[in-house]
């Protein structure tokens, strides 16, 4: 033990002890009845979510008429959707939408901001909208997806999230940094926690856009405002992670568990 | 109508496998480095013969860097009596050619050669020095890379074994503190490396010569036929000729080497660019050559594969996203929705040699880096940046197959000044 003390940094061939019981207990213990738990009660969850949107919807625009209705999702059974009328943009809202984008878009290039990745990413997510706005210049009055239908289409993105972050994160959690199973759990938790707060608010706000507003913005939302944030979050929850494992390891009681060849 | 709707869906599906196929093999790599035993080099050699060595560092215009580099490669532990370094002048205008007779004037082991005629280039002017070159192996560097101490002999050590045929180093950025973007490319280089490389040489798979801090035998690439002067990417060309001859190539974890990283976007775009046309251009030329050498065996030959079409993912990607616009404005992205998902997974996880989050994530651990995760998330960012610099590149050596056209060979630009040159 003394002599490992005195190799304080090596960095060639440093590693930590195969865990692969460690790995698959998580993912069997944790993991997979988490997994199984959302597919056998996604009628349930959607139901909830449906109805306090929906509920929150109806107080904040009570004039609109949105409700609740079910529909079969193999192979995970029925889930719920909200069902409201989102109307479709009109020329003069969708010309506007055209200009905005464009002047940002131009002040963009033009700025120091220019081929940074931050702007290019931008640059995608306006081109989804200029997409958009150009369909329904041309397509007035086109209706792509009921609300039923695109209600729908973002609880289905939202189980695909839910889901994969199971395994994702229960494969990147489980399988390293060793035995720490305490913190292994809260970082596999707390991410899952995030990830239904964030998924059930997106679902109500987006649905609230849609319902006051138009259908001009479901593109944004569905590929704009998806899932990118998510894994944006997920990783920034794994850093707070790797950071405190790092620390464990480093500095505190299992530095000694580093092998070094 | 039908049918392209069918031929989309059919591309997404085929989209979703690759970016299954590359998340699981950054996992395994990322798995064998942090838990699994490692693979020693040939640390534990002992020869009190060293061979003889070329050190061949091409210039263009290096006069900011190249004082550091050659500092640098003297101060190497290395018998002088075995060692040469060829610092290859292409066509500079600036002060390199003088800097260097200089240095031939104190060293006479320094010989440099001085290139004055039209056809610029690193390959074209690796291919004059090798002919010079007295050494048995020839070690290459670029103007801007710093060697440690004990990198040449590291290097070196490896070519007692008969079935190597060229080693890489790990290079790492000596200037990551000075803005984000070099902080990134610290952080990307370390994944690339610790992890990525070291698992390849772990599971003997196909670890990439780096077409700087490496080293190969002389007589095998004169063999070749030297560099393609052709090829942007010489050194990943030179990785799959020498495995289709049967020869080996080795990654030496240890033997590290300080490079500048580029400090603006503006660079590090026309980089990755050129990068990107290049790895294209060698994807193109060694696919099937590989697929059906009988010198490769399966395993390296699917790594050799993936490795191959890395920079041809992030466009495969991209594709992938314009089908899924279609299918949306089409009102058709009904089952998809949920698989929509599975396309950030590659976006986020997939990346290629530009390695995931959770395989970054472990090599800082590895490293000992502190804090520089938290930039994790800014990586996302840098995926679209590099998707649109990538499938320019990509579509550049399309055109170079298409036009047959000669590629011009281009510096990165260097940052550094003399206010930081002992930092």
């Amino acid at each position: 033990m003394s002599q490992k003390n005195r190799i304080w940094y090596a960095r060639t061939y440093r590693h930590l002890q195969v865990n692969r019981a460690g790995g698959i207990v998580f993912m069997l213990c944790i993991a997979a009845p988490c997994f199984l738990l959302l597919c056998f009660n996604l009628e349930r969850i959607t139901k909830f979510m449906s109805d306090v949107a929906g509920m929150f919807i109806k107080s904040a625009l009570p004039g609109k008429f949105v409700f609740t209705t079910a529909s079969e999702y193999p192979p995970f059974g029925r889930i719920f959707t909200l069902s409201y009328y989102s109307a479709p943009p009109g020329i003069q809202e969708v010309t506007l939408n055209i200009l905005i984008v464009l002047a940002i878009i131009i002040i963009m290039l033009f700025s120091s901001f220019r081929g940074r990745p931050l702007m290019i990413y931008l640059l995608f997510s306006f081109m989804v909208h200029i997409i958009s706005c150009v369909f329904y210049a041309f397509a007035e009055d086109t209706v792509i997806y009921t609300g039923e239908e695109f209600s729908g289409l973002l609880i289905k993105q939202q189980i695909g999230i839910w889901l994969l972050f199971i395994v994702l994160v229960g494969l990147v959690v489980g399988f390293f940094y060793g035995r720490a199973f305490g913190t292994k759990l809260l970082a596999f938790f707390g991410i899952m926690a995030y990830s239904a707060c964030v998924g059930f608010l997106r679902y109500t706000v987006f649905n609230f856009i849609l319902v006051k507003v138009s259908s001009l913005y479901m593109a944004d939302m569905f590929f704009v405002a998806g899932p990118m944030y998510d894994f944006l979050y997920m990783v920034a929850i794994y850093a707070l992670f790797q950071r405190r494992m790092q620390k464990i390891y480093d500095s505190g009681k299992r530095r000694n568990e580093w092998k070094w060849l | 109508m039908e049918v392209a709707i069918s031929i989309i869906k059919g591309y997404l599906i085929f989209v979703i496998v690759i970016m299954l196929v590359y998340a699981i093999r950054h996992f395994i790599f990322a798995i064998n480095r942090f838990q699994g035993r490692q693979r020693m080099y040939y640390g534990d050699i002992y020869t009190s013969k060293m061979k003889r060595i070329s050190v061949l560092v091409p210039m263009h215009n290096e006069e900011q860097v190249l004082d550091e580099a050659l500092k640098a490669l003297l101060n190497c532990d290395y018998d002088r009596d075995m060692l040469e370094i060829i610092p290859i002048n292409d066509n500079s205008t600036d002060r390199t050619k003088e800097m260097l007779d200089d240095y031939h004037r104190r060293y006479e082991f320094i010989r440099p050669l001085h290139r004055d005629c039209p056809d610029r280039g690193k390959p074209v002017g690796l291919n004059e020095a090798m002919q010079l070159a007295e050494g048995e192996i020839i070690v290459v560097f670029d103007a801007d890379y710093r060697p440690a101490k004990n990198l040449l002999k590291q290097l070196v050590i490896a070519f007692e074994d008969p079935e190597v045929g060229a080693v890489m180093g790990r290079v790492i950025p000596y200037n990551a503190r000075k803005n984000i973007l070099t902080r990134l490319i610290n952080i990307e280089r370390s994944g690339g490396y610790q992890v990525d490389q070291q698992a390849r040489y772990n599971m003997r798979l196909i670890p990439q010569y780096g077409g700087t801090v490496g080293a190969f035998r002389k007589d095998v690439m004169l063999e070749m036929g030297g560099f393609d002067t052709a090829v942007l990417a010489e050194d990943t060309d030179l990785t799959f000729k020498m495995y289709r001859r049967g020869w080996k190539v080795m990654y030496a974890n240890s033997a590290e080497c300080y490079e500048e990283a580029p400090e603006s976007w503006s660079v590090r775009a026309r980089q990755i660019r050129r990068w990107a046309r290049g790895h294209n251009q060698v994807m193109w030329r060694q696919t099937f050559p590989l697929l059906f050498s009988r010198n490769v065996t399966a395993r390296e030959k699917l790594d050799g594969f993936l490795l191959l079409l890395v920079y041809a993912v992030p466009v495969i990607l991209l594709f992938g996203h314009i089908c899924s616009y279609l299918l949306f404005f089409m009102g058709e992205m009904d089952i998809f929705s949920g698989w929509w998902v599975l396309l950030f997974l590659g976006t986020y996880c997939s990346f290629g040699n530009f390695a995931p989050f959770y395989e970054i994530g472990v090599s800082l651990m590895l490293d000992g880096i502190k804090g520089e995760v938290f930039l994790l998330p800014l990586l996302l960012f840098n995926f679209y940046f590099y998707m649109w610099a990538i499938t320019q590149g990509f579509f550049d050596s399309i055109a170079d197959l298409i036009t047959k056209r000669k590629v011009k060979w281009a510096k990165t630009t260097r940052f550094l000044n003399k206010g930081q040159a002992n930092t």
